[in-house]
């Protein structure tokens, strides 16, 4: 593993000085980690590309989708977590959104 | 330079720049999760659905009590301390930052269960890693983490 190490200016118009981190890894970290961390990306660009097509059924519902695959839904977070569980689906590593109604836009 | 590809996403009713993460604390692999990248956010925030998924983070108090009120969902926020943040280059590597994290706790239990957002990659992120967000290719954005001044 390659680890390097930078001081970095914490905040503009600050003197702090913070230690920031700055690994980057190669053919060592273990392949099981790369393929969920793919797999991961693969169910939020899937999720995206057909939110349209979800909505009518699963409108303000969160959904939990695992291999291109919505596999619970539930308006209940809680629920839709035990209900997970149930399908031995790992939380951790699983994608969960609410989808909220068509009309409404959240402004951050 | 590290380049970080980004992907324009449809959520929470727009498009948003969102970010595939990896989150770690020191023991370890926490899971995935999706980042909003929101520069109008000062701090990097988890929210509370995630700490559900995550269950080995356990938010602590600030100092001094505050709330943030986002998109309408009041929360309170405390610190989960440092995290990594990992993120994929666009030589595929896994690249990793440390930084502390707040969390959106509960302030009205109901409301914020049902917030859509789980994380957001606020504006400390980007000064502390003196980020760029590129899109001079707009089909192909790019969030640059320039390399700062080499420790000795």
């Amino acid at each position: 593993m390659e680890r390097r190490q930078y001081w970095n200016l914490s905040d503009a118009g600050t003197s702090n000085l913070r230690l920031t981190e700055y690994k980057i890894y190669g053919d060592c970290m273990a392949s099981a980690y790369l393929s969920d961390f793919d797999a991961y990306t693969r169910d939020l660009k899937w999720l995206s590309e057909n939110l349209e097509n979800l909505r009518p059924k699963y409108e303000n519902k969160f959904i939990l989708v695992k291999d291109k695959k919505v596999i619970s839904a539930s308006a209940n977070y809680d629920r839709l977590l035990e209900d997970a569980v149930k399908h031995n689906i790992d939380v951790s590593k699983a994608v969960i959104e609410r989808i909220i109604s068509k009309n409404v836009e959240l402004l951050l | 330079m590290a380049d970080i590809p980004l992907e324009i996403y449809r959520a929470y009713g727009g498009n948003r720049i969102m970010l595939p993460v990896s989150l770690k604390d020191s023991s370890g692999s926490l899971g995935f999760v999706k980042a909003l990248m929101d520069t109008g956010a000062p701090d990097s925030m988890l929210f509370i659905n995630v700490l559900k998924r995550f269950r080995r983070l356990r938010p602590a108090s600030l100092p001094e009590p505050k709330y943030s009120n986002l998109a309408g969902y009041l929360f309170e926020k405390r610190t989960l301390g440092q995290l990594f943040i990992v993120l994929r280059d666009s030589e595929n590597n896994l690249v990793e930052f440390k930084q502390e994290v707040f969390a959106g706790a509960n302030a009205n239990e109901q409301l914020a269960s049902a917030n859509p957002l789980e994380m957001i990659i606020g504006l400390d992120f980007l000064v502390s890693n003196k980020a760029i967000l590129n899109f001079r290719n707009p089909a192909k954005p790019l969030l640059q983490i320039e390399q700062a001044l080499p420790s000795q």
